[in-house]
Formats: C-alpha cells, sequence, structure tokens
C-alpha cells in the first residue's frame, strides 16, 4: 500500500497533444517517489465553475519529480482543466489505489492494449517494464487519429487501429489483438489492458479463450478516491452462498487480474 | 486576538475538541484518511454505518453527480461490527480520533446486536452512537425506521436501555413533519440528534430513458441541499431541547455558522470531504476566524441567534 499525499502542486506544463487530448506536469516530489504503474490520482478542478467532486486520473507518467497526466477533454470538469496554465497550482490527492499493474515474471512477452485515453497509465507501466528486458508490443486503439497523440512515445511494436481507417487498420483494436493471438504468439504472453469497458471486456475473453494471462485498469465514476465512500464499486464475482461480491475500483483496483472478474462466461 | 472556545459537550460523554464532525458514508472508518490529515484533530469521525454482518451494497453504479450535489446509493456497504471492532476501532483508538459509531440494521435485534458490541468493553474508544434510521438506499430497516413514529420510538427505547453511551438519532428529511419524529426520538431517550440524512432523488439518462444509477432512486447530498437542510435543523432545533446537530451542503466555516445560528451545537461535514479530506479541519478554522474576529468569546454564544 502507497502512502497518500495531497497537496497544492505546481502546475508546470499543460500541452496540448491533439484537438483533445492534453499533457499536464506538476511537481510533486512525494507522490513521484511513491507512484506505481496502474495507480492513478485525483484532481480537485479549481475556479467557481468546477464541479462538485474531484476528477480521478491515471498517472500517464513519473520524470524524476513530476508527476504527468494525460487526459482527453469530454465534460466540463476536463474543459476547465485544459485551461489551466503553467505557473498555478492543482489540489493533487495520489498516489491512489493498491491494485497495480503486476507484470509476471515467467512472462517473455507483454501484449499492451489500450483503447482512447485508456493509454495513459500504459507508458509509465512500459518505463518500468523496459528495466527487465522483456519483449513487449502495443495495441492502440481509438475512434479517429486524434485519440492517438502518444503513439510515437511507444519504443516498440505497434499495432494501430482507428475507426474511421485515418491511422492504422480501419476498425477495433480487439480484433487485430485476435488475429495476433490467433497466429499462435501467444505463448508465454501476458495481456495488459486499459480503455472502454467494452473494449476490456472483449480482451479478457481473448485471453479466457487463449489462455492468456490478463490483467485490465478500470475505470468508473468516483467521489472519495481513496476507498471511503463504496461508490465506485464493480461486481468480482460471488460468495459461497451465491452472493453478489463488489469491490472498490480507487481502491482494491484500478487494475484487476481477469480471472478476479465475474467476465468469463464459459465459467 | 483571543481564540474562541470551540469546545461543545453533546452530553453522556460526547465531548468534541471542534463542532465540526465528518459525516457518516464521506469518510469510512477514518483509516482510509489516516494518510492525510490529523483524525484526532476532527470534532468526531462518525464511520460508515455498521450492520451486524458484512453488506455487499446495491447494484452499481452507485454515483452521479447532479448539480450542485450528487446522488449515491451505496446501499450500506460495510464489512460488519466484528470488522469494525477488530480491524478499524484499535487503531483508530490508537490515532486518538474521537469515534462516532454509525448503527444499522434491518430489524429491532439488528441494531440492539450492533449497539450492545460497541457497549462492551470491545467498544471501548467508542464516544458515541449515531442511530441510522434515515437512509434511503435500503429496502429495509433504515427510512422504514425513520418515517414510523412508533417504530423509531420502541427502537429508540430498547437501544436506550442497552446502552451507556451518548445516542444520536439522525433523522430523514424524507417526511413531512421532521419535528414529529425529533420528539418520538428525544421522548425514547435519544441524547441528540443529526439531521438531516439525504434528499430522495432519480437522475435519469435522457436518451434511453434509464436511471443513471443501479437502484433507480439514490440520496442527494451537497450544496444542492444546505436550503432545504437548514430549514429542517432550524425546525428540529425549535422542537426539542437535546442538542442538534446540523447536516447538508456544509462547504465552508460560514455554512457551518449559519447552522450553528439555527440553533445547532455541532455539525457534520459530509459530501465537502470528497473534494478535500481537510475539509473538516479547514472548515472548523474557518469558523473559529469568523468568532475571533467579531469577538465572539463561545461558539455557544452564536447558537440560535437567527433572528427569524
Amino acid at each position: 500500500m502507497s502512502r497518500k499525499f495531497i497537496a497544492d502542486a505546481p502546475l508546470l506544463a499543460m500541452d496540448r497533444l491533439s484537438e483533445f487530448y492534453y499533457r499536464l506536469t506538476v511537481e510533486f516530489p512525494d507522490l513521484a517517489r511513491e507512484a506505481r504503474p496502474g495507480q492513478f490520482l485525483s484532481l480537485e478542478i479549481p475556479g467557481p465553475n468546477a464541479p462538485l467532486l474531484r476528477r480521478p486520473f491515471s498517472i500517464h507518467r513519473v520524470v524524476d519529480d513530476k508527476v504527468q497526466v494525460l487526459f482527453k477533454v469530454v465534460g466540463e470538469g476536463t474543459k476547465i482543466l485544459a485551461q489551466q496554465r503553467s505557473g498555478t497550482t492543482l489540489n493533487v490527492m495520489g498516489p491512489l489505489g493498491d491494485g497495480v499493474f503486476v507484470p509476471a515474471t515467467q512472462v517473455e512477452k507483454f501484449l499492451l492494449v489500450a483503447g482512447g485515453i485508456g493509454i495513459a497509465p500504459l507508458l509509465f507501466l512500459v518505463d518500468d517494464l523496459q528495466q527487465r528486458k522483456k519483449k513487449m508490443q502495443l495495441f492502440f486503439g481509438g475512434r479517429t487519429a486524434d485519440d492517438l497523440p502518444t503513439k510515437d512515445d511507444f519504443a516498440m511494436p505497434v499495432t494501430l487501429s482507428t475507426e474511421d481507417g485515418s491511422t492504422g487498420e480501419k476498425g477495433l483494436i480487439t480484433a487485430l489483438l485476435a488475429a495476433y493471438l490467433q497466429n499462435g504468439d501467444a505463448a508465454k504472453s501476458q495481456v495488459l489492458a486499459c480503455g472502454p469497458m467494452p473494449m476490456l471486456k472483449a480482451v479478457a475473453a481473448l485471453c479466457y479463450r487463449h489462455g492468456v494471462p490478463g490483467q485490465v485498469s478500470l475505470e468508473t465514476m468516483m467521489a472519495c478516491g481513496v476507498g471511503s465512500c463504496y461508490g465506485c464499486a464493480v461486481e468480482v464475482g460471488r460468495d459461497v452462498h451465491g452472493k453478489v461480491r463488489y469491490e472498490r475500483v480507487c481502491h482494491e483496483g484500478p487494475v484487476f487480474d481477469i480471472n478476479h472478474l465475474p467476465w468469463d462466461e464459459n465459467r | 486576538m483571543k481564540r474562541p472556545n470551540m469546545s461543545v459537550d453533546l452530553g453522556r460523554g460526547l465531548r468534541l475538541t471542534n463542532p465540526v464532525m465528518a459525516a457518516s458514508g464521506t469518510y469510512g472508518y477514518g483509516l482510509e484518511y489516516e494518510d492525510l490529515t490529523d483524525l484526532s484533530a476532527i470534532g468526531a469521525v462518525v464511520v460508515k454505518g455498521i450492520s451486524p454482518l458484512p453488506r455487499a451494497g446495491n447494484k452499481p453504479p452507485r454515483i452521479v453527480e447532479t448539480a450542485a450535489g450528487m446522488l449515491n446509493s451505496i446501499g450500506l456497504q460495510n464489512p460488519g461490527i466484528e470488522n469494525f471492532l477488530t480491524q478499524k476501532l484499535p487503531r483508530l483508538r490508537d490515532l486518538g480520533a474521537t469515534v462516532v459509531a454509525n448503527v444499522y440494521g434491518e430489524s429491532d435485534d439488528d441494531y440492539l446486536l450492533v449497539v450492545e458490541q460497541l457497549s462492551s468493553p470491545r467498544g471501548d474508544g467508542v464516544s458515541g452512537l449515531e442511530i441510522n434510521v434515515s437512509c434511503p438506499n435500503v429496502k429495509a430497516g433504515g427510512l422504514v425506521y425513520g418515517t414510523q413514529p412508533d417504530m423509531l420510538g420502541a427502537l429508540v427505547e430498547k437501544i436506550r436501555r442497552t446502552t451507556d453511551k451518548h445516542m444520536m438519532v439522525k433523522l430523514s428529511p424524507n417526511i413531512t413533519d421532521i419535528t414529529a419524529m425529533a420528539r418520538v426520538a428525544v421522548e425514547a431517550g435519544a441524547d441528540s440528534l443529526s439531521a438531516i440524512n439525504t434528499l430522495l432523488g432519480i437522475a435519469m439518462d435522457l436518451e434511453t430513458g434509464t436511471p443513471k444509477l443501479g437502484n433507480v432512486t439514490g440520496g442527494l447530498s451537497g450544496p444542492a441541499i444546505k436550503p432545504v437542510a437548514l430549514h429542517l435543523a432550524w425546525r428540529t432545533a425549535r422542537a426539542v431541547e437535546v442538542p442538534v446537530v446540523g447536516i447538508g451542503g456544509i462547504d465552508n466555516g460560514r455554512d457551518a455558522l449559519e447552522f450553528i445560528r439555527v440553533g445547532c451545537r455541532a455539525v457534520q461535514v459530509g459530501t465537502a470531504n470528497f473534494r478535500d479530506p481537510r475539509a473538516p479541519l479547514l472548515i472548523a478554522h474557518e469558523m473559529e476566524e469568523w468568532l475571533a474576529k467579531r469577538e465572539v468569546a463561545d461558539l455557544a454564544d452564536l447558537v440560535g441567534t437567527f433572528r427569524a
């Protein structure tokens, strides 16, 4: 379990990467030191028109004392966030979530799978995996090319797809992952994925079918972000009495092993 | 500038160093915030509702943000009394937190079982009980008690016979006349009342015509409910002699002081904790500054000074 911190952190940069994607950099030595790949942080959206609740974001990257967040403008909160400029501060809380990516030691190749803004936590993970000198491949899909502004940050074979065909293959990234696993390259691989829920369920289904271990980072609405309110619960199967069990994405997650989730229809 | 007296004695052993408590359901068991704030400095931590056995809670989604507020339908997911006594309370004691335990049951016996445990030596470190008869998100217990005077009176009486600890009864706004329930609770032996719990509400996805919450309905909290809460706290405080603890949309020191003015002796801060876990301490500090600036010697001097 990581120690958590909260502070007004200096905003060092707000970089616009594509029409809707931004990357912000804050200085937060405590958080930078403590953070593990897969963890997230929460930000208080500043200003008088800010939404009530903090917003959770994956930790995109840690560089020395600095922490980066990659985000997509999707609503009022992220719109206000994107208007912030370096020189101000942001109230940052983290690192959050005990459920981190746990790369398997026996594996020869890591298959990273991202859908849209789901790419956010994977760069931090790659920085960590690189020290293990294992093979990696990224499957990265989006609706349009606008969703893929960070594709060149990954020094590894990258398979891209967009739903409109503007970059990479036309279609869903899960189709390309399916083809890859079908070709028998799955042995001694581990899938590490983040993206929208339908994509993650499709990724998990492929993993179950091909016997590939997998971990997925989930996203839900959150209120507290620290495990106190139980607002972000997801179903994780049933207890011995057959009653549904829930766990907190913010606390037991956000990363879950696919075998911990009740997604396998054949079980 | 002389510092005003901020301490509050709510009676029967529940003494607060300052009037701001963290409201049940918004501060977990306190320990979630151990790294982020000084738990011992908070007026009291009202822990999340405790039932006899663990509860799974409601179907997700459980929260949705609304205009100046949020709806929740958690459904009292909690690890049960045994887990609280063995896994949470010892640490809370070590940290020096003032603990109020929120108690929930589906029947009289459920409530009494939890109250008995908390009142035994195992419950040392619990300074008070808050009886949850107002949760809108569970089918049995909760609001069923909070809307039926006979049931509420009988339950509170039984609890009174079971415990020597301070008993606060948390009232629901989802009722025609809150003062009727307030009087029943006090006559049956409540030491204090907290008002209000959340207001029932719905959020919808217009395009699909479906509810945004898995449970369909949820409880509304946050700044949106403050005027309603202030009104009901005011009515409650005028109806009974015991201390009233104001809850509902308190976001800063000024909000909290308004509740004091309508007659509350203390307050609870809930949804604001989600925005900043340091809210109870920050709000207490703002209250103190406000009083000091106006040379009010004691918070108690402001209680009931609403000139309506």
